[in-house]
């Protein structure tokens, strides 16, 4: 039988708010551009959002979604309409990639049958891919793996890389949107991962503890060093979210990362995501990390690193992209943790954006992925501190920005 | 001085609409997702929606959003971040390119402003495409020209072509996205026209007249066979709105035309457009045909042919994509039209969807780029009729179709 989960069925507030509410916002306020970015298309999310009723039909919903592109794209499919399959195979595993996530119970069969909808789908993209995608699992420990998929940038020699690591039980998928992706069309290869506490990793019940994320991106990292077609001289790593976190870990630990950026920050307690927070943090973080009792789970908690610490050990150029209305992070969080970073650092803090920051998605983006190539291509000033406050009605171009 | 235009000064109802409204849905019922499948970003809509109190704050809001945009264009290409700034820059030329449509007064100094904002900007698109981008203006008459942007796709020999014609007082640089194009990943090259009563030659003061529309594309066709990458027997056109009635004219008097389809039909007669739809339609046609004088321009319309008279000339294949909640067209009209067509014909009608058919532009687009590639490879047979109603909840996929 299923595990129970942290206050599972506590849904009337979040109900309420969603009877309030036209979209997602309420969850993760502002998000609609980050999916749009993602590759979703606006039919989708409004297929989803009009069928919501409350906390329950979510996953549901975005199932229904994921079911309907599926059929669309192996009808174009097999009609050797591949760009059209392609497309929708994609929509169509990101959105089964929703559905799962809504239910974070593992081995609950619907949450069974929607990932493996997700990697039947997400295989298509790959396989239709003319070769510019290639997935690998890689053992980092005994028994335990970890998933990548790698983006080629076209043309010959070795490119600057960009591990990018997703969020909290977010995805490998959902983060390198094949179609529209920043990092390639500027000629950098990414490598999107699944570590622990993440797609792949839960599916396989590969659970999140205080070290092993950042031992997970070593082991791709390792991958990369024996490809042809990766610098291993620029290789950099890009967290969202959660991932903002794991980055910083990752950089700390691993020399041969030369450049770390984090969006979405996560960089300070946990106090402020798990305990006043929405519930829902907490209850999937303690499905990422394998716990269904909190008194454990906390106890468990005190195990991870306390990341101002181990900033100090981070002395490659790091870049923090952040809204001050974050409600998962505060900017005294953020300030702290810059304080203790041992390399040249960044911020962009942007005036009344929250934690996903769709509301400047496409701003940010692209400036992302320039940050990163002229870091990785010429670095950055020793000593160098860059704040960057963007204010409401400004664009970063209108400030000193790296 | 500017000329006065029809009810100009008649904001009152919109502006009530507007003041009940999010968005643009009032003017263009479910635009939306039209407008993010072209290019413009989810936080471009956001701050055009969140800046307009009433109808005559729509263009001044999408100029300054230009105005932001193109600043930061700047920025980037300043730094050498080129596809940075090409991004911006696209979106920058589409934000002008609104905001000058919103004002049909020739000659007006907003107007005259925002159109060489539109040019500037997608000059520079064009500048960073590194070749995959070409413009070229075409004289059709004495004096009086025609333009095109040509989008190659990749590889070498000639390959089927696609004329791309907007709508009513459209511009060529807002209906084919450089970034996310439906035709140049199927191995089609796309040309973006403007003709008389669009974007520069409305600029120009090139209005539209009984006949000069068919003409300007057919001296666009022959400059496009002049080229060694187009297929001289694979010459597609693809219509919107108001393109949709011009395809059937072109297709049906240019041979050289080898299949047609319509999107956003405006296939009827001109009585529920002019006479019953909102008052923007016939004050921006009679902008485009260069009147001001209301009953002289009905007696214009009056002379203008009568799509289904024509009808029986065109011949080759015709594809119609429309909803029946459009609000220009109605599905009565489109049966009448499709009665009278000389040569295959097939109909996608969807139920509940209005005339800009943003609800459903992620199925439809690339299903129509496959059509028009099927269309041009293998033809379609003597007699070929498909209709297809593609009620609510269900996709074309779910149907038999071409």
């Amino acid at each position: 039988m299923p595990k129970p989960q942290l206050r599972a069925d506590q849904g009337w507030i979040f109900d309420n708010f969603l009877m309030l509410s036209e979209n997602e916002d309420v969850l993760h306020p502002g998000i609609m551009g980050t999916r749009l970015g993602r590759g979703f298309m606006m039919q989708d999310l409004n297929a989803v959002y009009t069928k919501v009723t409350g906390r329950r039909s979510f996953p549901k919903a975005w199932a229904k979604r994921a079911v309907a592109l599926e059929t669309m794209a192996k009808e174009a499919e097999g009609k050797g309409r591949l760009v059209t399959a392609r497309r929708l195979y994609h929509r169509s595993a990101l959105c089964f990639g929703r559905a799962q996530h809504l239910v974070p119970v593992h081995r609950n069969p619907n949450k069974d049958k929607w990932y493996e909808a997700l990697y039947r789908n997400y295989d298509k993209v790959i396989e239709l891919s003319g070769g510019t995608m290639e997935k690998v699992s890689l053992e980092f420990a005994p028994g335990q793996e970890v998933h990548a998929i790698f983006h080629k940038a076209p043309g010959d020699g070795p490119k600057p890389t960009v591990v990018i690591i997703p969020g909290m039980d977010a995805l490998k998928e959902d983060v390198g949107n094949p179609f529209e992706n920043d990092y390639i069309i500027r000629g950098m290869n990414i490598v999107c991962i699944d570590g622990p506490g993440q797609g792949e990793c839960n599916f396989r019940e590969v659970w999140l503890n205080a070290d092993n994320h950042q031992q997970a991106g070593a082991r791709v990292i390792d991958w990369l060093e024996t490809r042809d077609d990766v610098d291993t001289d620029r290789i950099g790593v890009m967290g969202m979210s959660m991932g903002s976190r794991w980055g910083v870990q990752l950089g700390a630990h691993d020399k041969r990362v030369r450049a770390v950026v984090g969006q979405m920050a996560n960089v300070g307690t946990f106090d402020m995501i798990f305990e006043q927070a929405q519930p829902n943090f907490k209850r999937i973080f303690m499905y990422m990390t394998g716990y269904t009792d909190e008194d454990e789970f906390d106890e468990h908690m005190k195990t991870h690193d306390h990341l101002p610490d181990v900033a100090k050990n981070v002395t490659v150029p790091h870049l923090l992209v952040a809204g001050d209305m974050d409600e998962l992070c505060t900017p005294d969080d953020i300030a702290h943790f810059r304080e203790n970073l041992a390399g040249s650092s960044e911020l962009w803090l942007y005036e009344g954006v929250f934690h996903p920051m769709g509301e400047v998605s496409a701003e940010i983006y692209p400036a992302m992925a320039d940050w990163m190539l002229s870091t990785l291509n010429e670095g950055r000033p020793d000593g160098e501190r860059k704040l960057v406050y963007v204010e409401e009605g400004t664009t970063l171009a209108e400030h000193d920005h790296g | 001085m500017a000329k006065p235009q029809l009810r100009a000064e008649q904001g009152w109802i919109f502006d009530n609409f507007l003041m009940l409204s999010d968005n643009e849905d009032v003017l263009h019922p479910g635009i939306m997702g039209n407008r993010l499948e072209r290019g413009t970003k989810f936080e471009d809509l956001t701050a055009v929606y969140s800046n307009v109190s009433g109808r005559r704050s729509f263009p001044k809001a999408w100029g300054k959003r230009a105005d932001v945009l193109e600043g930061m264009a700047k920025d980037a290409e300043a730094r050498g971040r080129l596809v940075t700034a090409r991004q911006l820059y696209h979106r920058a030329a589409i934000c002008f390119g609104r905001a000058q449509h919103l004002i049909p007064i020739h000659g007006q100094a907003r107007k005259v402003e925002w159109f060489e904002g539109l040019y500037r900007c997608y000059d520079k698109v064009i500048e960073w495409s590194n070749g995959s981008m070409e413009s070229r203006t075409v004289e059709f008459a004495p004096g009086q020209n025609a333009y095109a942007t040509f989008h190659k796709a990749a590889g070498d020999g000639p390959k089927p072509t696609i004329i791309a014609l907007p709508g009513m007082d459209q511009v060529k640089e807002d209906v084919c996205n450089p970034f996310s194009n439906e035709y140049v990943p199927r191995g089609m090259n796309v040309c973006a026209v403007d003709g008389p009563g669009q974007g520069a030659c409305n600029r120009d003061g090139t209005w539209q007249t009984e006949d000069n529309y068919e003409k300007s594309i057919s001296a666009i066709i022959d400059w496009v066979l002049t080229r060694d990458d187009v297929d001289a027997d694979k010459i597609g056109i693809m219509g919107m709105s108001m393109g949709s009635r011009w395809g059937v004219l072109i297709g049906a008097q240019d041979p050289r035309v080898k299949a047609v389809c319509g999107q956003m039909a405006n296939v009827g007669s001109f009585d529920m457009i002019f006479e019953q739809a909102q008052p923007n339609f016939k004050r921006i046609f009679m902008y485009m045909a260069g009147y001001s004088d209301e009953s002289e321009f009905d007696e214009f319309v009056s002379r203008l042919a009568v799509l289904n008279d024509v009808a029986a000339d065109l011949k080759v294949p015709h594809l119609l994509v429309a909803g029946d909640m459009d609000e220009l067209c109605s599905p009565d009209e489109i049966a009448a039209f499709r009665s009278g067509l000389g040569g295959p014909s097939e109909l996608w009608l969807y139920e509940g969807v209005f005339h800009p058919m943003g609800e459903v532009a992620g199925q439809i687009y690339p299903a129509i780029a496959d059509w028009l590639l099927e269309s041009l490879t293998n033809g379609r047979p003597d007699g070929y009729e498909r209709t297809v109603y593609v009620e609510d909840g269900t996709t074309l996929a779910d149907y038999d179709h071409g």
